[in-house]
């Protein structure tokens, strides 16, 4: 594999001292290869900013190293990174025109006016803003606004554009617009871009490859679909979508490995398990558990139906199970599906085999 | 002036009166100065027939135009030299947090509490000890000092009210940290600079008391020479002198708000700085 763009390595970072010290990060390592669309994806707080900051070069890291394109850069100030940012806030400079706005890294990387005049109408035109360059940011909208930052972030081809929360600013439809013209910004430039979001649904839809992050740490590392379909962490798995969590005893049955849930139910795992028999938490997605008879046998989980929740394109089904534990399972809409059974009526849950995902806690 | 009848402040009794009472103390006096300053009569008080004579012997008068130019220097030099204390003064304090910072900040807004005279007596009393003659020198040097906090004030507000982010960008940008400066930080923080400088300049030109002490001979300026005038009593040519600074302080003002506006900056303007933030900083 080719050297990564960004290699992160043991990063920390403490704000404040004493009993006010905060961790923002702690034993960050990265490696985020070329011409990914990188997401870092957490709840507030979690560092996303902090790590954002330290590849920018506005913040110095406690410990660890940052290199660019295998050269280290951790000591380097920001204007010495070949790396550009879209500020949350945007930060386009009130006093400038637009392709002044454009133009301003050119102007400082010593561009000729013409060359200079070139890219930033050519910046504009990527940003579908053509002729909007004499105009000030305080006549612009929040989505021109963007896009004016997108573009000046872009003009001089930074190796590695950041972007914090770009899209938070912005009202839904507009956020869906921004969202395809920024994966399309990042397929036709083919600039490395590393995201940030505490958007689920955002990173999934958008990104090569998600890190998640919790209290400074990063959780795990995969593709929009490992993160979903294989969460290894009980909070991975609840921060990303919905899951149905069960706990129970690892055996290993002729079989393979199986998921024993009190006396009689035993649900088979994934080949492949390696983990040492006791007392493990297992997850399912809604989508990928069956209703099925009740009288189907030792398979499935026994269960009563709680509540239908009938939302178009599919059907929630808010279920109890035997100890009372809730259990949510999504049902596609199709023509001709058989009608659900009413509330109240006990019912079973079938998990197929490669559904159940085991958890780290 | 249209009131608004929703305005409940209207509702009071009396308030009209008040207000009005208050603009009358206020501005009359001023507007009969303006108008006796054009009288005839060589008795100030008493209104015989309009005349510029007076005006032609205050410009007539040597002492009188020496004791404005020393006015003008002193003002200018002070304004130039403290508005430069000033504004590095306020980019010191707004780089980070610093042990002493509050302190500070309080040192640099006292003497806008501390009694004139006290500051007077003290600055002759500092001038005697270094055995520094009095004269225009020692007048500088006491306006470029007590401008400085005045000078402060507007320019601290203006760069508190900036977003760092923007100097970070720049820097993001490619920008050192001069040309960060150069380019973003000096023509944001320009309004407070101008605004600055302005109260500056007025304020020196308006002392009275610390210059009457520390003035040696020779170094008379505008305001402690029509002391000396009054102490005759209030003529007409006093009236012209006063009208006279009144027409180039307010000239100060225009000029300065003038080339604010001149520099076609729309964005600069407090107003319009902020309402951008708002339009692109929240969810619309
Ligand atoms: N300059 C600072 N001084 C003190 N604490 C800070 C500073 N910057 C960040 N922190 C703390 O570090 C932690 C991580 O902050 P960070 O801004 O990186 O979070 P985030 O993941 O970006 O959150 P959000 O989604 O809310 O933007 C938080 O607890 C925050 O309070
Ligand atoms: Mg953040």
């Amino acid at each position: 594999m080719a050297a990564a763009a960004i290699d992160l390595a043991g990063l920390a970072k403490t704000f404040g001292s004493g009993e006010e010290a905060v961790r923002a990060l702690d034993q960050v390592s990265l490696a985020i290869r070329p011409n990914e669309f990188f997401t870092l994806l957490g709840p507030s707080g979690c560092g996303k900013t902090t790590l954002l900051r330290l590849i920018g070069g506005f913040e110095q890291p406690d410990a660890g190293e940052i290199r660019l394109d295998g050269q280290p850069i951790t000591d380097l100030p920001p204007h010495r990174r070949p790396v550009n940012t879209v500020f949350q806030s945007y930060a386009l400079f009130p006093h400038l025109s637009v392709a002044d706005n454009v133009g301003f890294g050119l102007d400082m990387l010593g561009w000729a006016t013409q060359q200079k005049r070139r890219r930033v109408a050519d910046m504009l035109t990527l940003v579908r803003l053509e002729g909007y360059g004499g105009r000030r940011p305080s006549q612009l909208s929040g989505g021109q606004a963007q896009r004016v930052a997108l573009a000046r972030a872009l003009a001089a081809s930074p190796k590695v554009l950041l972007l914090d929360e770009p899209l938070s600013a912005l009202d839904l439809k507009l956020r869906k617009e921004m969202q395809s013209e920024l994966k399309r910004l990042q397929t036709e430039t083919g600039i490395t871009f590393v995201f940030v979001t505490h958007d689920q649904s955002e990173a999934l839809s958008m990104s090569d490859r998600i890190a998640v992050m919790q209290h400074g740490r990063v959780l795990q590392v995969g593709s929009p679909r490992e993160i979903y379909e294989t969460p290894r962490h009980r909070f991975v798995a609840d921060f990303i979508g919905e899951i149905n969590l069960l706990e129970g005893e690892l055996v290993q049955a002729p079989g393979g490995a199986a998921l024993q849930l009190g006396e009689q139910i035993r649900l088979g795992l994934p080949p492949g398990v390696t983990r040492a028999p006791g007392r493990v938490t297992a997850a399912v997605r809604p989508e990928r558990a069956q209703l099925v008879a009740a009288s189907h046998g030792n398979g499935a989980l026994p269960a009563r139906i709680d509540q239908v929740v009938y939302a178009g394109t599919d059907t929630t089904v808010l279920l109890s199970l035997a100890g009372g534990q809730p259990f949510r399972l999504r049902i596609q809409n199709r023509t001709g599906a058989a009608e659900l059974p009413a509330p109240g009526a006990p019912v079973g849950i079938e998990i197929p085999p490669g559904s159940l995902q085991l958890l780290e806690d | 002036m249209r009131v608004d009848p929703a305005n409940r402040l209207w509702r009071y009794p009396g308030i009209r009166l008040a207000a009005l009472l208050f603009f009358a103390f206020l501005y009359l006096p001023i507007l009969v100065l303006i108008a006796l300053s054009f009288n005839a009569n060589d008795q100030a008080t008493i209104w015989t027939g309009f005349s510029g004579q007076w005006y032609g012997v205050v410009l007539g008068n040597d002492d009188i135009l020496r004791a404005a130019r020393n006015s003008l220097v002193v003002a200018t030099i002070a304004t130039l030299v403290a508005t430069l204390a000033a504004t590095l003064a306020a980019l010191g304090m707004a780089t980070g947090r610093f042990a002493g910072q509050s302190l500070i900040q309080g040192l640099i807004a006292l003497p806008l509490v501390v009694p004139e005279i006290v500051t007077a007596v003290a600055t002759l009393l500092l001038f005697a000890l270094i055995g520094l003659p009095l004269g225009l020198t020692t007048v500088i040097i006491a306006h470029t000092v007590f401008c400085v906090p005045f000078a402060y004030l507007p320019i601290r507000a203006r760069l508190e009210g900036m977003d760092r982010t923007l100097t970070e960008a720049a820097g993001d940008l490619y920008a050192n940290p001069w040309q960060s400066f150069r380019r973003v930080t000096l023509p944001l923080l320009w309004p407070g600079v101008l605004s600055g400088a302005m109260l500056a300049f007025i304020i020196s030109l308006d002392d009275f008391v610390i210059t009457y002490f520390v003035a040696g001979a020779g170094a008379t300026t505008l305001p402690v020479y029509i002391f000396g005038m009054i102490r005759i009593g209030i003529t007409p040519e006093v009236n012209a002198i006063s009208a006279l600074m009144l027409v180039v302080s307010i000239a100060v003002v225009s000029l300065s708000y003038l080339t604010a506006r001149l520099r076609q900056d729309p964005s600069t303007s407090p107003a319009t700085l902020t309402g951008h933030e708002t339009r692109t900083g929240e969810p619309t």
